[in-house]
Order: C-alpha cells, then structure tokens, then sequence
C-alpha cells in the first residue's frame, strides 16, 4: 500500500514520504487506510504545508514568541487570499451556475433533454465551483498545476455524471 | 485575548483539529515518533488515526511551529513540542476545562 505515496506531492514526499511508508508497514492494509492516504494526499496538494519553514525551537522568551506565532500563523495559512479573490471566487461560481443553466436548459430545449441533460444540469454548480479554485486554493500555483488540478477535477466530475446518466438508461 | 488567538490556531486545522490536539497531547510527555503517536493516542483516546490522518496533522503542527522534528532515530523521526506548541496546548485545555466545568453544573443542575 505505500505505493499511495506517490500520489503525494514531491516536496511532501521528501520530507515525510519515508516516515508514512514505516507506519504504513505496522498496519494492515485496509481500504479505510488506502481512503485515508488518498484524502491525506488530496489534502497535501490542495494545502501545502511549509514544513520546511523555521521552527519555533529557537523561540525562548515572550519577547519572541508572539510575533513568531504572528509569522507562523501567516506562512502556514495557505494560499494569500484576498478580499479581491474571494469575489473573483463567487463571480466565477454564480456566473458559471447561472450560464451552464442557462445553456443546458437550452439544450434540452433544442434537442428534446434525456437523462445526460439532467445529470450534467445536476453538477452544473459544482464545475464553476472547481474553476473558483483559481481564486483560493489554487491561488499561487503556476498555471500548469492549476490546469491539472482544475481539469482533472472538472473531468471527473463531467465523467461521474454522465456514467450515472448511462447507467439510468440501462437499468 | 491570547489564549483566544491560541485556541483558534488549532480550530484553523478544519479536519485535522481532533488529531493534531492528540498529537499535541501524545507529545506532552516527551518526543515520540509517529507509530508511537498512533499507539499513544489509541491507549488513552481509543482512536486510531490512519497514517494519512497522522501525518497530516504533523505537516500542519510542523509548519505552524507547534512541534518540530528531533533527529532520525532507527530510520524514525521522532517529534517533540515547542514551546509555542505546549502554550497552545494550555491554552486548548484550560478552554477545554471550563467547558466541561460549565457542562458538568448544568447537568448537575438539571
């Protein structure tokens, strides 16, 4: 099972990757722990951590501590996001809902519907969602990752829907 | 007030906010590596965290300067609690504390 490891992001795996294969190894496989290591391994793309950055080790004394908490707090918060980005966010997310409503009612409209209409119709909220990410978790990372990370998502999203509409047509 | 801005540092781990205060717990009486942890917390909170669980937590804890890594071991690194880390950890208990105080008289006074 600690070929699940791979799904973590380098910089991740470089710094714990050997220590999660030796407590991989003490435990059973399972398929909780391999759901576990996946969201574990989502997590870790989607909110990097700077573990790399300095520890509180050298913090003796009040006079220090609040502001490395202070400096901490910042770097380990993610993605800098904004007041700007926050509406960015949303705009993305209610004009994209909106304008793939709009756009799939036509089509049902234009070609009579189905079962694939109302499928897409069903997640047409949670793509524009995807796409938000460019604003908040994803803000940052370079346009290949976000490319990935977005289209990969929004893929299998588009796929899940129309394999449950597929599925509704032959059962 | 700062207790305040402690405790929310801890709540800001979303998922990981129950591991990451076992861990910090785990941690109290000295450094443990991470199948330590793991059979730690499982003895005193009868939870076993999965190793993505476990190790998310530690990233978190890690770059927040709540814990921090000690040389390998045996091919194992073991953690042990800064200083910011313990001040956190008070302050979530002495939180933790008054609550259940609060609990406890309401209940008894129910």
């Amino acid at each position: 099972m600690t070929w699940l490891i791979r799904l973590y992001p380098p910089a991740w795996r470089r710094r714990y990757g050997r220590e999660l294969a030796e407590l991989i190894a003490t435990q059973p496989a399972s398929f909780g722990t391999a759901i576990d290591l996946v969201a574990g391994a989502v997590d870790a793309w989607f909110n990097p951590q700077s573990s790399t950055a300095a520890t509180a080790a050298d913090a003796k004394g009040a006079g220090t501590m609040l502001p490395r908490m202070l400096q901490l707090r910042c770097a380990g918060h993610g993605p800098n996001v904004t007041a700007e980005d926050t509406r960015k966010a949303a705009l993305v997310m209610l004009g994209g809902t909106l304008a793939l409503v709009l756009a799939l009612m036509w089509g049902r409209v234009r070609y009579g519907g189905g079962p694939y209409f109302d499928s897409l119709l069903a997640v047409s909220w949670l793509v524009p969602t995807v796409l938000s990410q460019r604003y908040t978790s994803l803000k940052g990372r370079s346009n290949r990752v976000q490319a990935v990370l977005i289209g990969g998502q929004a893929v299998i999203v588009i796929a899940i829907a129309l394999a449950a509409a597929w599925f509704n047509t032959v059962i | 007030m700062a207790r305040r801005d402690d405790v929310a540092d801890l709540d800001e781990f979303g998922r990981f906010a129950e591991p990451a205060l076992l861990i910090l717990v785990s941690l109290a009486d000295g450094a443990k590596h991470g199948y330590a942890i793991t059979e730690d917390i499982a003895s005193f909170a009868g939870v076993r965290f999965g190793p993505g669980s476990l190790y998310g937590a530690i990233a978190r804890l890690e770059s927040r300067g709540l814990i921090e890594g000690l040389e390998a071991e045996d091919r194992r690194n073991p953690y042990q609690l800064t200083a910011v880390g313990e001040k956190a950890l008070r302050a979530r208990l002495a939180s933790m504390q008054v609550v259940a105080k609060v609990g406890q008289r309401r209940l008894a006074s129910a």
